[in-house]
């Protein structure tokens, strides 16, 4: 809208744009119960199915009583398309070329560091699966192929890991001659221990092919196992390699590492989704972003045509389910009969994850009691003493088979939204998975602390790898249209989550649990972690010493945490402080169109003056 | 189909490049996929314009509920026969690299059925009938989703949406441009 010609009418109708909130609100108490305008066909009613507080739905009454009359308001700055590729290679000039050309190259390479930049390009032109995975997208659509592509990342992860402590661990151990290996302190106890400490491999082959499962037997000779790393320092004549501090730092290294990762995934994906507020777009994302245009298949798009009419035929039904509920949770004796049954139905849930803990609980109780009585030499069957050890494993799998369905019917009576039963059953499930995991971790602590029949070498312990991929596979990607953004983040949560929980044995073995002198690399110290200190001292610079003894004091790391905490503290009010301006700008939005609409209306009747 | 690369010129490609969201690599496979649509057409002369029925043979686009209006807005001349760059403008919005507001500017001319400019509860609702198949929304849903839609894109009430709406609302969706996009 060029031409404003005078500056009196300018400085007027910006008077008028900024005075019209106030014209607005009084207007709207004007208008109390007025008459609007209607276009054709639409019913002017104001959306009574809405069981959300919405703040805007209030303020939509108000202004539809007042209304701009024309159909069409014309907008200042009209939608303006994309000219078509042969147009813009006609009309675009040498130098235009060269501009958009180099800004490209700039844009391409800014944000990443150099070995990042060679590492996407390694990516693009080795993509694991390639194929497999677009064949399955053509078929299933983008939500089933994000949890592959997460899948895909996770042994990304897992090869990462393998190939640091490979090359730590079992490189130098095939590269060093062994001979050379020789001890960096002066034990002489410690050999005895190693002497007595002999495994048994059994002859018979059922016992062989059971070795392998619970880890014992042949199965202690092999790399696999803990205590087949020597405890001792490798040398090839002018390098010294510390074998027990690389143990230790290759721990360390991949559970620092391991948090990296999920934190850089995590935070990619919270970005890209910071600002999406799903319940403001719900019905829209609904519409516009579920078809999925990478099908490629009839059989499938026809399956996938019937389920969206079933979807959106379901929200909407769930919609006047929901208004019909509110209206009833009006009166009180259907609200106070809804909280009741659903205080019960809760108790019950919590009662059967209870049981299910101590079930599991005395399951693992009973299986580590009755296998120290009835071991193989006292001839008991083998194949029943194989059942007795994964007694606390079978009580696992019955009980998360049983459980779920129970919580499916029973969440029928508590008359929730469909969202909110997925959310629910969905955490409750997950729920039920974890406690079984920590349960039995809890119990594996009890078995191997409290035992009392250790002599002065020691115990061995057991680590426990599988545990954080089958916490994964208990979450089912629930069957919404829309919804792989979240279904993601969900499992990365699970993942951080089981993370955490198996890494606490593992730092509770490295510092609390006396190592075992009979075998493993820190078969010398008291407790693994006393091979740093001893680590620290062979390195033979002057400060050194005072430097770390500075640096792990209580004064120093105290002070570290609680500037960890002001930073933590400062991040959640900056997040609170961004939601806040972005709603206020989604209002300025509808301000700003108000004012251009009042503007234009100014303008028009300005001309007809004139 | 080794002869694909002899069928541009290197400032051929380096403008398609520039002007696109395609490597070369990619643009040389879109443009073996146009050949398989019409071999004959094409070898004769590389910028034939093919019909609308022979655009729509594309595996990608057959299933698509929204072939004809693609077709349309993408095609220079309107009617929905598309030349290569065309089809290579088209490849290029549906790509990953492409970012999102050409997405959502395209998303809104393809959904845009009267091509007034403004998505009118007319386009919404021949969208949802598209999306539904054979077996139509019952009208009183139908009506509901309508409403709801306009209650949350529709900020200044005049039960249309304007690009500005449009924009407003489905850049806050998250699988948009996940949903939005064509691989070859």
């Amino acid at each position: 809208m060029t031409g404003l010609s005078t500056d009196k009418l300018t400085l007027h109708i910006m008077n008028r744009v900024g005075h019209y909130d106030v014209e607005s609100l009084d207007l709207d108490n004007a208008n109390g119960g007025g008459v609007y305008t209607s276009s054709p066909g639409f019913s002017p009613t104001p959306n009574g199915y809405d069981g959300r507080k919405s703040i805007i739905s209030n303020k939509r009454l108000h202004r539809r009583q007042y209304k701009a009359q024309s159909k069409h308001n014309i907008q200042l700055d009209h939608f303006v398309k994309t000219p078509s590729l042969s147009q813009r290679l006609r009309e675009i000039s040498q130098e235009e070329k060269l501009q958009l050309r180099l800004k490209k190259k700039n844009s391409k390479w800014s944000g990443s560091l150099p070995c990042c930049s060679s590492l996407k390009n390694l990516r693009e032109k080795v993509e694991f699966w390639g194929s497999s995975i677009r064949s399955i997208e053509g078929h299933q659509g983008t939500g089933v192929i994000s949890f592959f592509i997460l899948l895909r990342w996770l042994f990304g992860m897992n090869l990462a890991l393998f190939v640091i402590s490979f090359g730590f661990l079992n490189l130098p151990i095939l590269l060093f001659d062994q001979q050379s290996y020789y001890l960096g302190v002066e034990e002489t106890f410690i050999e005895q221990c190693t002497a007595n400490y002999t495994v048994k491999v059994s002859d018979d082959g059922l016992q062989l092919f059971l070795d392998f499962f619970l880890g014992s037997g042949w199965m202690e000779k092999t790399p696999v196992f803990f205590g087949y790393y020597p405890g001792k320092y490798m040398t090839d004549g002018s390098y010294i390699y510390n074998f027990p501090l690389a143990y230790l730092f290759v721990i360390i290294i991949c559970l620092l590492l391991s948090v990296f990762l999920m934190a850089r995934y995590s935070v990619k994906a919270f970005r890209k989704n910071a600002l999406a507020d799903e319940q403001d777009t719900l019905y829209t994302a609904m519409v516009y972003c579920s078809w999925d245009y990478s099908l490629k298949y009839e059989r499938v798009c026809e399956t996938k045509k019937r389920k969206l009419r079933y979807t959106l035929a379901s929200e909407m039904q769930d919609q006047r389910f929901l208004k019909n509920r509110d209206e009833k949770m009006e009166q009180c004796p259907y609200r106070c009969m809804l909280y009741l049954v659903r205080i019960i139905v809760n108790l019950f849930v919590i009662a059967c994850l209870g049981g299910a803990g101590y079930a599991i609980f005395k399951a693992s109780e009973f299986s580590s009691s009755w296998t120290t009585v009835n071991t193989v030499e006292s001839g008991t069957n083998k194949i029943l003493l194989f059942l007795v050890e994964f007694l606390p494993s079978i009580t696992i799998t019955v009980l998360n088979a049983v459980l779920p369905l129970v919580f499916e019917i029973v969440i029928m009576a508590e008359r929730y939204t469909q969202d909110f039963v997925i959310k629910l059953s969905l955490v409750r499930t997950v729920f039920l998975k974890l406690a079984s995991v920590a349960i039995l971790i809890a119990s594996i602590y009890t078995g191997v602390i409290s035992c009392t029949t250790k002599d002065s070498c020691g115990s061995i312990t057991a680590p426990c790898p599988s545990i954080t991929l089958s916490a994964l596979y208990a979450c089912e990607p629930p069957n919404r249209p829309y919804r792989t953004t979240r279904n993601n983040n969900f499992f990365m949560i699970v993942l951080i989550f089981t993370f955490f929980l198996s890494s606490f044995p593992v730092i509770y073995a490295i510092s609390n649990i006396s190592s075992s002198h009979g075998c493993g690399p820190f078969r010398v110290y008291d407790f693994p972690y006393m091979v740093v200190g001893k680590g620290i001292e062979d390195v033979q610079l002057e400060g050194f010493t005072i430097a770390y003894t500075i640096l792990t004091s209580p004064a120093v790391t105290s002070s570290l945490i609680i500037i960890l905490l002001v930073l933590l503290f400062y991040c959640s009010k900056l997040r609170i402080a961004h939601k806040d301006t972005v709603k206020f700008l989604r209002d300025k939005i509808v301000i700003e169109n108000h004012d251009r609409q009042n503007m234009f209306e100014e303008l028009k009747k300005y001309r007809k003056i004139k | 189909m080794g002869g694909s690369q002899s069928a541009f010129t290197e400032q051929e490609l380096d403008d398609y490049q520039t002007l696109t969201y395609l490597t070369k690599k990619e643009i040389l496979h879109v443009y073996k996929r146009f050949f398989t649509l019409a071999p004959q057409a094409v070898n004769q002369d590389k910028n034939t314009k093919l019909g609308i029925s022979d655009i729509q043979k594309l595996p990608e686009l057959k299933v698509n509920p929204f072939r004809e209006r693609i077709c349309k807005v993408f095609s220079s001349s309107g009617d929905g026969d598309m030349t290569f760059e065309d089809f290579l403008d088209m490849m290029s919005v549906f790509s990953d690299q492409a970012p999102k507001n050409v997405k959502v500017e395209y998303a809104f001319r393809i959904y845009d059925f009267d091509e007034d400019d403004y998505i009118s509860a007319g386009d919404l609702k021949e969208v949802i009938d598209k999306l539904t198949g054979d077996q139509k929304l019952s009208e009183e849903d139908m009506q509901q989703l309508i409403d709801n839609i306009f209650m949350e894109a529709d900020l200044d009430d005049d039960e249309l949406l304007s690009f500005a709406e449009f924009e407003h609302v489905i850049s806050k969706a998250p699988d948009f441009i996940n949903s939005f996009r064509i691989r070859l």
